[in-house]
């Protein structure tokens, strides 16, 4: 274990682990667009900037990338130069993407007004990537980034529907502001351009899952004839015969 | 020592006594939809009460790519809400229906055993659920449970 | 709001319109829920009190209570009201099971039907999908046909509440049962709904049920539930033997009545009794939703009434068992199971078979008119009536309007055992003096659950009172009819109140819903329940002459057993309830007491 500063409070941690994980851990808040726990970080928001003091050097740097792996190394969440660079941050996302709800609070906190350009369509993503690194953790690859500067955006390979989605939907539940969106209607689910196929639950009718996702998990055909909770109501019913005869 | 959950379907009365005090418990709300035990009443006045059983081999976990899923101390596994990603894998993969996701949550839930002290048990009028050191007589029990389920699973392929 | 949920769903079945509205707060916390707060929506809405009960103007409600769905000591309980078609009285129904509890998971605490349906229907409710669905197919066919088509057409884990035939073809005593084997059984609620077209409500909710207090809430259920696991009612005879422990203990009280109320004891009743139910026909008991009594008795029965499903409860083993000279408890099972699938309310039916097999005796009725042999003990020909009567063939055509305008029709209405033309339960008035009161004063006729004073008579709880004085009766009775009144709207069981009283009730309901309720408060809330039954009742004609029991229990002395030469002193115990009640002599709530209670004469 290693000893670092963190706005004055001592904090004892692992080596290796992000500056971020280290203030969440002491109840310091950092704010954060496109950190997820469960996702390898990537700094793609900016907006988790810390002041690093190390070897009597201060910068800036990333909280949520920044290792560490020594003792001594002074952290400051919350200085004006802090400030000042998540402002500048969240006023370049915030004209681009003036209704995200995520964006909001965020933008109240540091005194930042959407500007709304002339010229620049409001949208919704603000290239946090997450939806990409879901979709690489999960091993179905089926997003990426495409193009680049001020055209980079987030697409299924070519713009065509990719073959290696399964309709899970993690990209949309990681995604923090909404863009991404998806519809079931009738036996269809549809995201990204494509349209799956739902299976439907033999017990309830429900329909629970893509035949990509179950095939992709692996899951056991007879055991993907029943949604989760029939799974559950057909393995009571076995027990019930095991115990008691009527 | 570890502690097991054991589930005696004979001694169920089929109050639900057990699901209210989970989703209360666990979501802070009257909730049998969200609890983590769920009991079935079939016809004939048999009843049947349900929790993770915390496999050996766990198929949630194995379908789990984040980590959100990992076995605690006490053997019991159980769902990290920060690392959850929402792709529903350990929902698809479990057999026997005992992990579920919610859209509200963005995460998805088991039963974790309250953290070594479950409200079901806490709960329950008639010793159905219990949850006792982990001995040779009681391990043999929640085996034999098991195997019960097993059993069944094995019937249901073949 | 925490405890309800605050929403109403209005169902005009005539127009098929669908609206939720949002509860009226003041309203609830002044009648709690499902019984009180439903009679008052019944009230308020309908207006015209004078409304025949068969007709589309006669509103329909499912109502819960705001402890239904919680862990509240069982907490599973709804009431079915509207007004009755058996007596003209309003009638609230209440059903254990887990149908209740579903309603308030959808986000319910009332359902109310306004209206008739022009052709069958069913109600599908799903969260905040609410749909009226064509029930064409679904007409003819007894409860658990239905239910079974309703799950798989619906959800296999909804709740179905639901009427046989019996409701369709408005047999005045129809049932709505629920979960296939619980019923809402009294007054003809089900011959209410089956007018209405409506065979069905299935529900499936998700929701949850919120609580003002959790952890103060969970304390109050804990220290309630210590009471009910340390009573040996509600922790060992419930369990054991069912509500039908009951049938030794009353018959050697002399209380048990026997064909037809002729006599209080049956000489073959422990061959009817708990104890040979649960040495023979009892696979196993069950609980309803939150209760940890589990009284409710899973039974199989083979041979010529084979069957299988739930029950008989004491009233049911009494109804078809004693009441009509019958020791054979399979065939009382079997009518149980009858009962149930068909629809049909089991006290009413034993009773009006009972009243039948006297006419029969006394030769007003003979075999060329009723198609067969109705001597008491015959019972093949009252499991035979069961099923005439639940489909209004033949001779169970006049059953279909129970007892009362059946012994009317042969010039005898003093052999029907009602009060206010509703057959009265296995109690008989003249062992124990206080049920004969409650019986006489219940606001919808002869019924046990109104203020059971058996429970200090016989069981001696929370004391024991010598059934034979009539002194303490009329304040004890009121005590106990304001008490009732509260748990029945709280959405929590009777058979809790062995048990635990206003303080327990109290705790609950306040840590639930966050309004103040005292035991006090709770008494006064029954109070004003009993009060605007009461002034419901006066509003649409009945009078001090209707609070009365049939001649024989106030002047034929009971001819054997041990309460030998009784008979009711009910008139004597009268005025002096009247006086406890603040009602002037003629049973008219006074001026003062209105005020008192926050009412209006309607």
């Amino acid at each position: 274990m290693i000893e670092i500063t963190i706005d004055g409070q001592t904090v004892s941690v692992e080596p290796g682990t992000t500056l971020l994980k280290a203030a969440r851990a002491a109840g310091i808040e950092i704010p954060t667009l496109c950190a997820h726990e469960g996702l390898p970080p990537e700094g793609n928001c900016r907006l988790c900037s810390v002041e690093v003091t190390e070897r009597g050097k201060t910068r800036l740097a990333m909280s949520c990338m920044y290792p560490a792996n020594r003792d001594g190394l002074v952290v400051r969440t919350d200085t004006d130069r802090v400030r000042t660079a998540r402002r500048f941050v969240l006023q370049m996302l915030a004209d681009r993407n003036p209704k995200a709800p995520a964006l909001r609070s965020l933008c109240e906190e540091y005194g930042v007004t959407p500007s709304a350009p002339e010229g620049v369509e409001p949208e919704l993503c603000i290239r946090c990537g997450r939806c990409v690194r879901a979709c690489e953790t999960n091993g179905t690859n089926a997003l990426s980034f495409a193009g680049r500067g001020w055209e980079r955006e987030v697409t299924p390979p070519f713009h065509e529907a990719s073959e290696d989605c399964i309709g899970c939907l993690s990209c949309a539940e990681v995604c923090p502001t909404g863009r991404i969106t998806w519809e079931e209607k009738g036996r269809k689910r549809s995201i990204w351009g494509r349209a799956f196929d739902m299976v439907e639950c033999e017990r309830c009718h429900d329909r629970y899952a893509t035949l990509e996702q179950l095939r992709f998990t692996g899951t056991d055909p007879e055991t993907a004839r029943l949604c989760p909770r029939c799974r559950k109501t057909l393995q009571q019913g076995r027990i019930r015969l095991g115990n008691r005869e009527l | 020592m570890e502690k097991v959950l054991l589930i005696s379907p004979e001694k169920c009365i089929g109050c639900g006594s057990c699901e209210m005090a989970c989703s209360i418990g666990n979501e802070g709300e009257f909730r049998p939809a969200v609890s983590r035990i769920s009991v079935h009443r079939f016809e004939g006045g048999q009843n049947v009460p349900m929790a993770c059983l915390q496999c050996e081999d766990a198929a949630c976990m194995a379908a789990c790519r984040t980590g959100a899923l990992s076995r605690n101390e006490q053997g019991v596994v159980v769902v990290d809400r920060a690392k959850c990603i929402g792709c529903r894998m350990c929902v698809m993969a479990c057999p026997f229906g005992n992990i579920s996701y919610s859209r509200a949550t963005k995460s998805a839930f088991k039963c974790d055993q309250c953290g070594g002290d479950p409200e079901c048990v806490k709960w329950c009028p008639t010793r159905a659920l219990e949850f006792l050191p982990a001995d040779t007589v009681n391990l043999q029990r929640k085996r034999a449970f098991s195997a019960t389920m097993a059993k069944a699973l094995e019937e249901v392929k073949g | 709001m925490t405890g309800w949920t605050g929403n109403v769903l209005r169902v005009n079945l005539t127009d098929g319109t669908i609206r939720k509205e949002p509860l009226r707060a003041k309203d609830a916390e002044a009648f709690i829920g499902a019984r009180g707060l439903g009679s008052k929506y019944w009230i308020d809405d309908v207006k015209d009190l004078s409304v025949d009960p068969l007709s589309p103007k006669n509103n329909l409600l499912f109502a819960t209570g705001p402890l239904t769905g919680t862990l509240a000591t069982s907490g599973g309980r709804y009431e079915v009201v509207c007004k009755a078609p058996l007596t003209g009285t309003l009638a609230a129904s209440n059903s254990g099971g887990y149908f209740g509890p579903e309603l308030k998971y959808a986000g319910y605490d009332l359902i109310i039907f306004e209206g008739k349906a022009p052709k069958p229907v069913y109600l599908y409710v799903y969260n905040d999908t609410v749909e009226i669905r064509d029930a064409g197919a679904l007409w003819g066919k007894n409860t658990h046909e239905t239910t079974d088509a309703i799950l798989a057409e619906t959800d296999p884990d909804a709740k179905v509440s639901c009427i046989g035939p019996a409701g369709e073809k408005g047999v005045l005593f129809a049932a709505i049962i629920n979960d296939k084997h619980r019923a809402a059984g009294r007054s003809g609620v089900g011959a209410v709904m089956g007018s209405k077209n409506l065979k069905a409500v299935a529900v499936r909710g998700t929701r949850g049920v919120r609580v003002a207090d959790g952890t103060g809430f969970m304390k109050a259920v804990a220290s309630a539930r210590e009471k009910l696991a340390a009573n040996p009612v509600t922790s060992a005879g419930l369990p054991a033997y069912g509500t039908n422990i009951l049938v030794n203990i009353l018959n050697q009280a002399g209380g048990l009545p026997t064909r037809n109320f002729q006599t209080g004891h049956f000489e073959e009743a422990d061959a009817i009794s708990g104890e040979t139910l649960s040495s023979t026909l009892l696979v196993t008991k069950k609980g309803c939703a939150g209760c940890i009594s589990a009284c409710g008795r899973v039974s199989r029965t083979t041979g010529k009434f084979a069957g299988s499903g739930e029950g008989p409860e004491y009233e049911t083993a009494w109804s078809f068992g004693a009441d009509c000279g019958i020791s054979d408890l399979s065939a009382a099972t079997k009518a149980n199971f009858l009962c149930n699938e068909l629809g049909i309310d089991t006290i009413t039916m034993g009773s009006t078979i009972a009243c039948a097999m006297e006419l029969f005796e006394k030769g007003l009725l003979t075999e060329a008119e009723t198609g067969m042999d109705l001597s008491f003990g015959n019972a093949d020909s009252m499991v035979e009536m069961v099923k005439k009567t639940a489909l209004r063939e033949g001779f169970g055509d006049k059953l279909a309007l129970g007892s009362w305008r059946l012994a009317s029709a042969y010039g005898r209405p003093d052999l029907s055992m009602t009060a206010k033309k509703q057959e009265m339960p296995a109690y008989d008035p003249r062992a124990l003096q206080g049920m004969g009161l409650e019986y006489a004063t219940s606001n919808r006729g002869g019924c046990h659950v109104r203020g059971y004073l058996t429970s200090p008579e016989i069981l001696g709880l929370p004391q024991k009172l010598d059934p034979d004085s009539i002194a303490e009766k009329p304040a004890w009775l009121k005590a106990f009819q304001d008490l009732t009144a509260s748990f029945d709207s709280a959405g929590v069981c009777l058979f809790t109140t062995f048990a635990i009283g206003g303080d327990e009730l109290a705790a609950q309901l306040t840590a639930a819903t966050g309004v103040p309720y005292s035991a006090d408060s709770v008494m006064k809330t029954g109070d004003r329940i009993w009060n605007l039954e009461r002034l419901f009742n006066l509003a649409v004609g009945f009078t001090k002459g209707d609070d009365t029991i049939p001649p024989r229990l106030l002047n034929e002395p009971i001819p054997t057993g041990p309460a030998k030469g009784k008979v009711s002193r009910l008139p004597e115990m009268l005025p002096g309830y009247y006086e406890v009640r603040g009602w002037d002599e003629a049973g008219v709530p006074t001026d003062a007491k209105l005020e008192e209670l926050g009412l209006e004469r309607l």
